[in-house]
């Protein structure tokens, strides 16, 4: 079942923030792929997890450079999955996979160096044997006494490898005297020196390399209508290729030893790598949350209570306008909360910030609040305007509504965000529509909380209702003297966006014509709204 | 002169004969002290060259050379290889890793495809502790030649330039004039130079002053010549490719002056429009010269057909006056053609 759909996680723009979440493993680039959130059931995992950050976190200040250095071990973990699938079965890794398997062990020996005598140390690798057996897993690679991260097939693997390679040695030098002996004897004959390549470049003139042919010590390399080439004919080939093949058996053998050595600590290797790929993950999202100052999020069964929550794209996008955002402070419980308040006021702000802390902390994700406590939800849904639907021919309307139907056919409890639900249609059957949605919402087990203009909404029983505080003061330059970016800075400035708790509104805020009128349209369309307005009976804030 | 750590073998032609020149640079490289370090850029370092489908020749490496390649040709021949590194770089036969000769061989360089990799590979082997690199170099001659690269270049004209010597030589001595663009000296040109790659915008010199046009560059002249025509400018620096075209805009507004590119790599001029640039009064500088220090010569292709070396080598000679020429093949192994390199 979908915890939270492609358009909720657009609407929410985790993307913003799931943007630094990088792993350095390849194994946690995969993990990341596949990650599911923390589900209800699952709170002593999550907590855990949690937990695990925040001994990290701590880590990381009373340690400096720790980071970095669990960073670059991480990052130098190679893709060891083609060598456990040929240890697996018995196949034999080629060289370069058995340098990544000693690279992997030689990081993971590392990093437990690094963590040893750490809070983490435990939580990592709870099995107190890992240094001793990944250190005898490294020998096995290095059979030499000196230990060092590359890999070869070493002499001291087999005593006949040794002799077989001293030999060769010994041969070839012995070839290469004996060739330089005949090359000499050629040259002094000829007056015709080598080239570097040991090659005779003789002219094609028939009085010169006719004689040249008729050497027995040489061969023919090449020819071209100017040219021929010859060399000294190889000694001794026979001895020398026959110790290359027993080379080449031998090493061969080494390597089938090996596999019989590691075929039995492949269980053993797989679980070191979902202990990195677990490490990888965590770390990952600490460096994540940092851009965000993230708190840790607490378990809390009957309400989604949070203090100074942000969120980082918002507050990312007003620093560069050169403003501040105002945190947010709310307390949401099983049934409906409907937010009330002014355009401009930062609703739909609050809804995407709600939505974002539950969904990252779920995903366990330090959030960016100074402080949070909440339930698990079994999935997060946000119906904010599907510009989804309306790209497939649907109407914003058709979209929301056929959204809405799926969520709410869902059995479990989860976090439904509702952006002005109705608000696509014509009023009378918009505002309908709305009540009877928060009507029928506050009777089932989901956590909703809505964020309307409609006063009908508020006439419903068993909601909790928070409101915006709204605007505060006039314009003290007026507007058509000021550009809209102006305009908009002031009303900014004049906007209190605090959420305060409410027990009942006594109306629903009508700042709308005031803005409008604070904009500068025309006197006459803002009078003539007023006057609709109070024919209706609605106050006009 | 800044000392050579890294020499890059270019070749002007696919199938030049740069592999023979590597293996001489390799069999001459003084056989005491720090090792060499080995590799090669582009689609080049398969087993058949990209271009022709030919079989390529391996390069011959000595015990303790260290070479960039992939896991493809390291696990051929396992026994011969100890393997240092991961580079993190993946190569079009699987990842490139660093890895010390144990045993004199033959080995294939797989290529790096980007410049970015071969940087990376580079600094590797040198943390590896080879003394001198060489860069096996693309067939695309602009790139690996490019001076951040390598500290200097050697360049390869095969007879596979051409069926007609007269046509290598005349390609040469394009390549050649083009490839050794005088180094801009003076510090307001060079700083608008730099200027211009960092804003990737034209930057004009005029008495003694700098000014960051609305171009980036000339192909934009005819469009926006107001705001820029007015002046006489001293030098015009540029980030991007300069062109034919480009040359032709600026002669057709008399703006024959001093232009600044980044380096020769940048230059996709043609010899005729190059010289009449120069002979109405303009000039090309670079910021970064490549520092060409040997001009290798195969009179013989893999098409069957040969020069006669000797002549080829004297008229190479004059085209590339003063660099030296040098024929791996024919010249004595004793004569130390590489002084000064290795």
């Amino acid at each position: 079942m979908v915890f939270c759909d492609r358009q909720t996680e657009e609407d929410l723009d985790l993307s913003f923030c799931f943007q630094w979440f990088q792993p350095l493993t390849p194994y946690g680039r995969q993990r990341k792929k596949e990650l599911s959130p923390f589900l209800p059931g699952q709170e002593d995992a999550w907590q855990q997890c949690l937990q695990e950050q925040e001994t990290m976190i701590r880590l990381m200040k009373d340690h400096s450079g720790f980071t970095e250095s669990l960073s670059r071990r991480l990052g130098n973990i190679p893709d060891i999955s083609p060598v456990l699938r040929k240890l697996a079965e018995s196949e034999t890794p080629q060289l370069t996979e058995w340098f990544d398997l000693k690279t992997f062990l030689w990081a993971l020996k590392e990093i437990h160096l690094l963590l040893q005598k750490t809070a983490l140390s435990s939580l990592i690798f709870p099995d107190g044997q890992t240094a001793s057996k990944c250190e005898h897993a490294i020998r096995l690679l290095n059979p030499s006494p000196e230990l060092t991260p590359t890999f070869w097939f070493d002499d001291a693997y087999d005593e006949r490898l040794k002799m077989s390679r001293k030999k060769w040695r010994q041969l070839r030098a012995g070839q290469q005297r004996e060739n330089e002996q005949t090359a000499q004897r050629i040259e002094q004959k000829t007056g015709r020196l080598r080239n570097r390549f040991g090659e005779w470049v003789v002219p094609k003139k028939p009085d010169q390399f006719l004689a040249w042919e008729t050497m027995p010590e040489l061969e023919h390399v090449r020819e071209t209508v100017h040219e021929v080439v010859y060399r000294c004919k190889p000694v001794g080939n026979g001895e020398i290729d026959r110790l290359e093949e027993e080379i080449a058996r031998l090493e061969q053998e080494v390597s089938e030893r090996l596999v019989q050595k590691f075929a039995p600590l492949v269980p053993e290797l797989e679980s070191w790598l979902q202990k990195i790929t677990h490490l990888d993950l965590q770390c990952a999202r600490v460096r994540a949350a940092e851009h965000w100052q993230g708190v840790r999020p607490r378990w809390s069964p009957d309400h989604f209570r949070m203090e100074g929550a942000f969120h980082p794209a918002v507050e990312k996008q007003l620093a560069e306008e050169g403003c501040s955002m105002t945190r947010l402070d709310c307390t949401i419980r099983q049934g409906v909360t409907v937010i009330i308040g002014p355009n401009m006021g930062g609703k739909t702000v609050a809804l995407r910030t709600l939505g974002l802390v539950a969904v990252l902390s779920q995903w366990g994700f330090f959030v960016p609040a100074s402080s949070c406590e909440m339930p698990l939800f079994s999935w997060v849904a946000g119906i904010m305007g599907d510009k989804q639907g309306i790209r497939q021919g649907l109407s914003r309307f058709g979209a929301e509504m056929a959204r809405l139907r799926d969520w709410i056919s869902r059995k479990e409890t989860g976090l439904l965000l509702l952006d002005e639900i109705g608000s696509g249609t014509n009023p009378v059957e918009g505002s309908a529509l709305s009540e009877a949605v928060t009507a029928y919402l506050a009777k089932q087990p989901y956590w909703t909380v809505h964020v309307t203009h409609y006063r009908e909404v508020l006439a419903v029983k068993k909601i909790r209702l928070y409101q915006v505080s709204g605007i505060s003061g006039r314009l003290k330059v007026p507007a058509e003297k000021q550009t809209v970016r102006e305009i908009r800075q002031t009303l900014r400035e004049m906007m209190d966006y605090r959420l305060v708790s409410v027990t009942k509104a006594a109306s629903v805020p009508h700042e709308a014509l005031w803005i409008v009128e604070q904009l500068g349209l025309p006197s006459q369309i803002v009078r003539l709204a007023r006057q609709k307005v109070a024919g209706r009976g609605m106050d006009n804030g | 002169m800044k000392p050579i750590r890294s020499i890059s073998v270019i070749g002007l032609s696919k199938n030049a004969g740069k592999t023979t020149v590597l293996n001489a640079l390799i069999h001459d490289y003084p056989k005491s002290g720090f090792p060499l370090g080995l590799l090669s850029m582009g689609v080049d370092g398969e087993q058949r060259d990209a271009w022709s489908g030919r079989e390529k020749p391996p390069i011959r490496v000595r015990k303790n050379m260290l070479v960039a390649t992939s896991a493809f040709w390291l696990n051929r021949q396992p026994g011969n290889w100890e393997v240092l590194q991961d580079c993190g770089i993946s190569s079009v036969l699987g990842k490139v890793y660093i890895a010390r000769a144990k045993r004199e061989g033959a080995v294939q360089l797989a290529g790096i495809p980007t410049r970015n990799g071969a940087k990376q590979a580079m600094r590797l082997l040198s943390e590896a502790g080879a003394e001198k690199i060489l860069l096996d170099g693309a067939y695309d001659r602009r790139s690996p030649s490019c001076p951040q690269l390598t500290d200097a270049s050697i360049v390869v004209i095969g007879a596979s330039l051409s069926p007609s010597l007269t046509e290598v030589i005349k390609k040469a001595k394009e390549w050649f004039r083009l490839f050794r663009l005088k180094e801009s000296t003076a510090p307001l040109e060079r700083q608008a130079g730099h200027i211009a790659i960092k804003r990737r915008r034209v930057v004009g010199v005029l008495e003694g002053r700098l000014e960051i046009l609305p171009l980036s560059g000339f192909l934009e002249l005819k469009v926006r010549e107001k705001e820029w025509i007015q002046n006489n400018w001293d030098a015009l620096a540029m980030a991007g490719a300069l062109t034919d075209q480009m040359l032709e805009t600026l002669l057709q507004h008399r703006q024959a002056v001093r232009l600044i590119i980044p380096s020769a790599a940048h230059l996709f001029v043609h010899l005729p429009m190059f010289y009449r640039f120069h002979r109405q009064g303009g000039e090309i500088r670079v910021l970064e010269p490549i520092r060409l220090i040997k001009a290798a010569i195969n009179p013989d292709s893999p098409e069957g057909y040969s020069f006669p070396p000797q002549e080829m080598k004297e008229k190479i000679g004059q085209v590339c006056f003063p660099l030296p020429v040098v024929d791996a093949v024919r010249d004595p192994r004793e004569q130390g053609v590489w002084d000064g390199v290795l």
